[in-house]
């Protein structure tokens, strides 16, 4: 069954005579990485924003964690975020940072602190001053700050902004991690598409203040024929073979290729499988879905109509 | 979540050096003042007294009511534990993370201003006892009955940390208006010689019930009759609650 963590209904906000964000409706369920993606002003942040009550709801309502109205505060205690950049006082410590996050929610400090350094890998710098931190370990930091409440919620704002590529599969390891082993669900923009399609599950695409499409990581796959593309002269074979073994979405393309709709199959044991049958198989690669191009045409249809 | 934020507060400033700078700054001041039986500050109303104190032997009392009239100096003083309460909180953004928890904006507003008041407590706690200890070390009489000259130190220390943290609170006021930790920072520390100036200029009698430390020095050295303190008190606890009221509104309808 799926729980709603957030629903946002019929959500605007105005700045004077700009309009942010236009009748915004979006569900994000437990155990989503949901991916928001937008171009710079678009209304990503606006929107967490709003979610967060950093900024006050004109219209519309959001519902958190079952919560609206007077309980919303309540519920906003089961959410960690990261607004814009990670917020800490730089002459303490870290571990005094994170310590200070544990006194503000009532909470123990001593096994959090230490689990939470070891969580997002700041153990050693935990005598640090968190002024004194690379770029890079201050987004673990704002991260540490977020989850050490264990929430059962996660808003990241553009968390790999700045981060060396190495960092960034250190993070989005992190965001997995919390996500499958504390049911973490998470709510994330980043400019680095690459990056959130490895991460997330569902995408938000919003554009001049309007989510203009919401998709899963199925969804977009599909629409991006992403999967296991085998060239061979004999499709129709394959296709039967492949079909016997069990493999979903089958989509012939032409009368050379055949295409596995699906990204979590391994070619090597396909091959072997069309080879050991007798078709004789050209190539087979693995076609990844790229968010880029889905979100580049999205554009251009949006610049269409 | 407002004790919580209290705490959290106090271990932060535990983490500060200019937290302890502070108070090491308070003892030498008072020890200071004190001993060479120097006084000074901005006042208006203290000069019958300062006479007094010129020409009469010091006594214990006579320290403590020195130590009063020199307490707008204390000002300047303590605007780093305003910085460090409630400047930082905006200055590096970090009361984002506290927002985004269960403590309700009012709460926060509250646990601000009872941190600010819980400081200056300790702080004129420490300038007033580091002065009653200093003039009894130099061998004075007390001036009073100990237990009359006990008393008197007590009401000094609430009322100067009162009428203290209201100038604070006006400073808390206009940082969430403003953000600017810096105008905060100003008018805090310019309130008394303002009130002063604009009290010499127009002449306005009702600005004796902003006056804050004038009111301080009048109470604690009883030069201000019984019957004009209910006003005057009852202006302060009106304006604190102004603070409260109008920070909480402010930061509720901000764009944080």
């Amino acid at each position: 069954m799926t729980v709603p963590v957030l629903q946002i209904n019929q959500v605007s906000k105005r700045f004077g005579h700009y309009q942010a964000l236009s009748d915004i409706n979006l569900t994000i369920n437990q155990g989503d990485i949901f991916g928001l993606i937008g171009e710079n002003g678009a209304g990503k942040t606006t929107l967490m924003r709003l979610i967060t009550q950093l900024s006050p709801l004109q219209q519309g309502q959001i519902t958190l964690l079952g919560a609206t109205g007077q309980h919303y505060q309540q519920a906003l205690s089961h959410v960690g975020a990261i607004i814009e950049s990670p917020a800490f006082f730089k002459k303490l410590t870290v571990a005094e940072n994170l310590k200070l996050c544990a006194i503000q929610h009532g909470l123990p400090a001593s096994p959090l602190v230490k689990q939470t350094l070891a969580f997002v890998g700041l153990t050693a710098k935990a005598n640090t001053k968190a002024g004194h931190l690379s770029l890079g370990q201050k987004q673990r930091l704002g991260l540490g700050l977020a989850i050490l409440p264990q929430p059962d919620f996660l808003i990241l704002d553009e968390p790999i902004n700045g981060l060396d590529p190495e960092g960034i599969i250190e993070f989005r390891q992190l965001l997995k991690q919390l996500n499958q082993e504390r049911q973490t669900t998470i709510l994330i923009s980043s400019h680095i598409l690459t990056e959130l399609y490895q991460v997330s599950t569902r995408f938000g695409f919003i554009h001049q203040g309007r989510l203009i499409q919401q998709l899963s990581k199925a969804e977009l796959d599909e629409a991006n024929q992403a999967g296991v593309l085998i060239t061979t002269s004999m499709v129709a074979q394959a296709a039967q073979i492949l079909d016997q073994a069990h493999y979903k979405s089958l989509q012939v393309l032409d009368d050379q290729h055949l295409l596995v709709q699906q990204v979590d199959v391994n070619p090597a044991q396909i091959n072997q499988l069309l080879v050991s049958a007798g078709v004789a198989v050209t190539a087979i690669n693995q076609r990844a879905g790229s968010l880029e191009e889905y979100y580049t045409s999205l554009l251009k249809k949006e610049g269409r109509q | 979540m407002m004790i919580n934020q209290i705490r959290a507060d106090f271990y932060r400033q535990r983490h500060t050096w200019g937290c302890y700078l502070t108070v090491l700054l308070t003892i030498i001041f008072s020890a200071v003042i004190t001993a060479r039986e120097s006084v000074g500050g901005i006042m208006i109303n203290g000069t019958d007294l300062l006479q007094r104190l010129e020409s009469s032997r010091w006594t214990v009392l006579s320290g403590l009511q020195s130590a009063t009239l020199s307490s707008s100096v204390l000002l300047y003083g303590y605007l780093g534990i305003f910085v460090i309460v409630v400047g930082y909180e905006f200055s590096q953004s970090t009361y984002k993370n506290t927002l985004i928890s269960r403590i309700s904006r009012l709460q926060f507003i509250i646990a601000k201003f009872l941190t600010l008041f819980l400081d200056l407590l300790r702080l004129v706690l420490l300038y007033y006892l580091t002065a009653f200890l200093t003039g009894k070390i130099a061998g004075r009489a007390w001036g009073e009955s100990l237990p009359t000259l006990l008393g008197h130190l007590g009401m000094m220390i609430l009322t100067v940390a009162f009428f203290m943290n209201v100038i604070f609170g006006i400073g808390l006021l206009l940082l969430i208006l403003t953000h600017s930790t810096v105008i905060a920072a100003v008018v805090i520390a310019v309130w008394p010689l303002l009130i002063s100036l604009l009290g010499m200029a127009t002449k306005w009698s009702w600005l004796k019930y902003f006056d804050f430390m004038g009111t301080a020095q009048q109470i604690t050295t009883q030069t201000l009759v019984t019957i004009k303190f209910g006003p005057i008190i009852g202006t302060s606890v009106g304006l604190i609650i102004v603070i409260i009221v109008g920070s909480t509104i402010a930061i509720r309808h901000q764009e944080l």
